[in-house]
């Protein structure tokens, strides 16, 4: 009864994503060893890993194609190397520009630069953009909150609980209105 | 129960894959149909009636005949344009330019398809303002605007039928706004009408000789189709835009359509983040986005604050189960059992064995007991498919060297799943998880 699983979409971006958090959770668990040792500091370094592999098997799941993946692995890329505060110069630069060549400020900025602040990478880009980025990104984390659902349930429970809504189900939406 | 028909067929417009899968032709003509009934539903009472008590007769054949063949379709699609055309001509409005010439072109063949309708009237007019296209074509060439100019021009090609489509609706909206209220046509629009009328008049000696002109006419048309119909809703387009506002300089012209963009795509956030339907205004609607933004990025973060936990004391298990999850075909001795349609992605991590696994490394690890208190927890709301229970798990838990403890939860599980409903409990239970771990 052996049955070989071809994915349906072998090319989605949630089998990517899958594949690559997977992959790097098992690396994780490699790199750590066997010497566990339960304490705080190490569930939150370990938190903060897998996080970190989360947003970045996304990412490189979507690929370069969208300003924000793009703007979320070179986040992660330049996260260790002293070219962080460099970085951070940069974004204050853009903002600033960003304001100064703005002069529609008004009701909807505080907003706008709300929102810019939220989807990576949206601070050099126009509004229209980025709502476009937006949409791709909200899609993206909600396929990204269902999959690490899946696979802790699989960690902890062992089983699968059988299908899981592609992003737009009422599981997520569930688990959203849970976490509030 | 034609007219109960046609929104359906209007409807189904929307999605662009309809229209992609259909030739151009099919398309253009439901395009027609569509200006028709949405020019249509803006006139006032008695001239819509008048205008569609007569297409009404022809759209079962059009709906015919646009699954049977495209190609006929087309011709009673192109036999259908003098319809918005006449409308707009009568109502002062210069949208009748190409569409009026177009018609007149082919409506001679449309003649074959037994339309009853006030064919001397109508059929007449087309010459006339085929007569006057060109000058209308290049009045409205002058007005272009370059940027305007080129972004259509990007949008005529023949595989942007939607792109096409959206321009097409707005120009109808805005049409419609116009039609609402009062604005003087221009001085060719009258010249237009000057003639049409002066058609009319002797109109019923002319018809046999404008069907037959028209029939010759309709092989060359069909053949300049394509740039004919990509120039229709450039024409249009860009002449409602020059009408509608008093800005006519690019940079407001670019202003419009950027403001355009960004309310489109606010629509389609609001259609992407729940409970977003109800909030009007931009402002509300981006304090949503964000929150739902915010509330996403703070459930991954939890999620992996979770995994973080859990891993510590299952480490074996991602190694091994995951592995297998993951990458089933090349372990070959694991059952993975009654993969329905469903689950087959593996994106949605089948379930896949637990048992077994546990089998071998469960009692080495030494499943301890907030762990076993964990899975009592959640395996209540745990459902499966049938499927699973009773081909692979069952028999699994028989044949594994189990703790009966386990088996008994094992087993529970399988009687609650069944009972218990998929969407509304698995996440409370989850939750608790969550909570009993963290």
């Amino acid at each position: 009864m052996t049955t070989q699983i071809i994915p349906s979409n072998p090319d989605s971006i949630k089998t990517r994503f899958t594949y690559s958090f997977v992959r790097a959770l098992k690396k994780l668990n490699k790199s750590r060893g066997a010497s566990v040792s339960p304490s705080m500091k190490e569930t939150y370094r370990r938190y903060h890993m897998i996080r970190v592999a989360s947003y970045a098997s996304m990412a490189s799941a979507v690929g370069s194609k969208r300003a924000w993946s793009r703007a979320v692995l070179w986040k992660i890329r330049n996260r260790t190397s002293h070219r962080a505060l460099k970085k951070k110069s940069r974004i204050h630069a853009l903002t600033r520009t960003k304001v100064r060549e703005n002069p529609r400020s008004d009701l909807n900025f505080h907003q706008e630069n709300d929102l810019r602040k939220l989807v990576p990478g949206g601070e050099g880009m126009d509004f229209c953009r980025l709502l476009n980025e937006t949409a791709h990104y909200i899609k993206c984390l909600r396929t990204q909150a269902t999959t690490i659902v899946v696979v802790w349930a699989v960690v902890v429970v062992g089983v699968i609980v059988g299908r899981i809504g592609d992003g737009c189900g009422g599981w997520v939406e569930m688990s959203v209105t849970c976490d509030k | 129960m034609n007219r109960g028909a046609l929104p359906e067929m209007i409807h189904c417009l929307t999605i662009p894959a309809n229209i992609a899968g259909n030739n151009g032709r099919a398309g253009i003509a439901m395009r027609v149909l569509e200006r028709q009934q949405q020019s249509g539903t803006h006139l006032n009472e008695d001239y819509q009636l008048r205008m569609f008590s007569v297409p009404s007769v022809e759209d079962q054949q059009f709906q015919g005949l646009v699954e049977s063949d495209q190609g006929i379709g087309q011709l009673v699609a192109q036999a259908m344009k003098p319809d918005p055309g006449v409308e707009d001509g009568r109502n002062n409005f210069c949208r009748a330019e190409s569409s009026l010439n177009y018609a007149g072109c082919v409506f001679g063949n449309g003649s074959k398809f037994e339309m009853n309708y006030p064919i001397p009237r109508t059929a007449s007019c087309p010459p006339a303002v085929a007569a006057a296209m060109p000058e209308v074509a290049a009045v409205a060439n002058k007005g272009k605007e370059a940027a305007l100019l080129e972004k259509l021009g990007s949008a005529a090609g023949r595989e942007s039928f939607k792109k096409r489509k959206s321009y097409k609706t707005r120009d109808l909206k805005v049409v419609a706004e116009e039609q609402s209220r009062e604005k003087k046509a221009k001085g060719y629009i009258e010249e237009e009408d000057s003639k049409i009328t002066e058609q009319n008049s002797n109109s019923k000696s002319t018809t046999t000789t404008t069907s037959n002109n028209n029939n010759k006419e309709t092989s060359a048309d069909n053949s300049k189709g394509n740039s004919k119909l990509s120039e229709i809703p450039k024409l249009d387009y860009i002449h409602v835009r020059a009408r509608r506002g008093q800005a006519t300089d690019s940079h407001s012209l670019a202003e419009r359509v950027r403001r355009e963009k960004i309310s489109e795509r606010m629509k389609y956030l609001q259609g992407l983040v729940p409970g977003c339907n109800k909030i009007t205004g931009k402002a509300g609607t981006l304090d949503e986005i964000i929150n739902y933004v915010q509330s996403l990025q703070r459930q991954v973060e939890f999620l992996s604050m979770k995994l973080a936990a859990i891993n510590q004391s299952l480490e074996f298990d991602i190694e091994n189960f995951i592995a297998k999850e993951m990458f089933p075909a090349r372990i070959s001795s694991i059952p993975t059992v009654g993969m329905s349609s469903d689950f087959i992605n593996p994106s949605h991590l089948q379930f896949n064995s637990l048992p077994q696994g546990v089998s071998c490394y469960g009692l080495e690890m030494g499943v301890n007991l907030p762990d076993v208190i964990l899975r009592r927890t959640i395996s209540a709301p745990v459902s499966m498919p049938e499927i699973f229970l009773e081909s692979s798990n069952l028999n699994q838990i028989q044949h594994s060297s189990w703790d009966p403890e386990l088996q008994n939860l094992y087993g529970m599980e399988f009687h609650q799943g069944k009972s218990t409903s998929f969407n509304t409990q698995p996440f409370t239970g989850f939750t608790e998880a969550g909570d009993v771990k963290l």
